[in-house]
């Protein structure tokens, strides 16, 4: 039987490789190339100086014990996708590019303090992220297809809905979604 | 035919990714339709199978059932569909219970935005270990 080599590292590696391409995202322009001048109701405008909203990846913050569980489950996604599209022919493979992108959300998740989502893989080739309240009334999710950009949605117990389609490095994502996702976990 | 809002539907799984034991919830991955037929969700009217859960399973096994081995259900009522602008289009062709839900937006993000819902309004209900015996 071929054993086919999971793209993703393994922790070794990653500690090796911190600042390889697997912990940048391909063909994406990092956050530290991003200059938006967003204001929004409740923040203040953001600027390239901003250390925390530009450069996510400060080696000084990593947690491998965090890091070790989020590749733990991309991996285990990645042998349940294999399987089940040999299984399957309705299932779409999840390409490479997912798994990266995948990997530099769920690092910028975790710099900004929002709970580790339920992760798991879609039938049309993606992997979705997924927050339930404690309650189970509200509901948070973000569908990656590796093609750099996030659909992002929530829908909370009150009837406040949102929803997007926006690129990785997008600062709606940080300044608007992350914390209605904070919000939601807590509630 | 028509489908009447509080009848109730189920959406078979077959994979982990669809919902947590842990939490006792259904995923919106659950609700993800193959890419061939993007706005078409295949579902089970079961409302005149509730005294008899076996039968259900059966339906699952027979009809649904390819070489991955159902896991769970997600149970709900028709009512979430229509409050979402879709439709319950039975399909006897494949059996006499089928349906599909029709047309989920080809835009992912109204697509999610539905789904969400649906998982919400959806009740796990976990394969028993009884019948679970292919795993």
């Amino acid at each position: 039987m071929i054993k086919l080599r999971s793209p993703l590292l393994h922790h070794r590696d990653l500690e090796n490789k911190m600042e390889s391409e697997f912990m940048s995202t391909p063909n994406v322009s990092r956050p530290t190339n991003y200059q938006p001048e967003l204001q929004t109701q409740n923040y203040r405008p953001l600027r390239v100086s901003d250390e925390t909203v530009t450069n996510p990846f400060s080696v000084a913050d990593l947690d491998f014990s965090w890091l070790t569980e989020a590749v733990q489950q991309l991996r285990e996604i990645y042998e349940e996708v294999l399987e089940a599209c040999t299984l399957d022919n309705e299932v779409d493979p999840v390409p490479d590019s997912a798994y990266h992108n995948a990997f530099w959300l769920l690092r910028l998740l975790d710099h900004d303090n929002v709970p580790i989502p339920d992760i798991g893989w879609l039938m049309d080739g993606g992997i979705g992220f997924e927050w339930r309240s404690q309650n189970i009334k509200g509901i948070g999710t973000m569908s990656i297809y590796g093609d750099n950009q996030v659909v992002y949605g929530a829908s909370l117990g009150s009837g406040h809905k949102e929803k997007g389609t926006c690129e990785l490095t997008d600062l709606v994502l940080r300044v608007r979604f992350f914390p209605i996702l904070k919000d939601l976990c807590s509630q | 035919m028509s489908v009447s809002p509080d009848e109730k539907l189920t959406r078979f799984i077959s994979s982990k990714s669809g919902f947590s034991i842990a939490n006792k919830t259904v995923s919106y991955r659950a609700f993800i339709p193959p890419k061939k037929n993007p706005q078409e969700l295949s579902v089970y009217r079961i409302s005149t199978l509730m005294e008899d859960e076996n039968k259900i399973w059966e339906i699952g096994r027979e009809y649904v059932q390819g070489e991955q081995t159902i896991k769970a259900r997600a149970d709900f009522l028709a009512e979430v569909v229509y409050q979402n602008n879709l439709k319950v289009v039975v399909d006897t062709q494949v059996h006499k219970l089928h349906a599909n839900i029709m047309p989920l937006p080809t835009n992912k993000e109204d697509r999610d935005e539905i789904l969400r819902e649906l998982a919400l309004a959806s009740k796990l209900v976990p394969i028993p270990t009884e019948l679970n015996s292919n795993d």
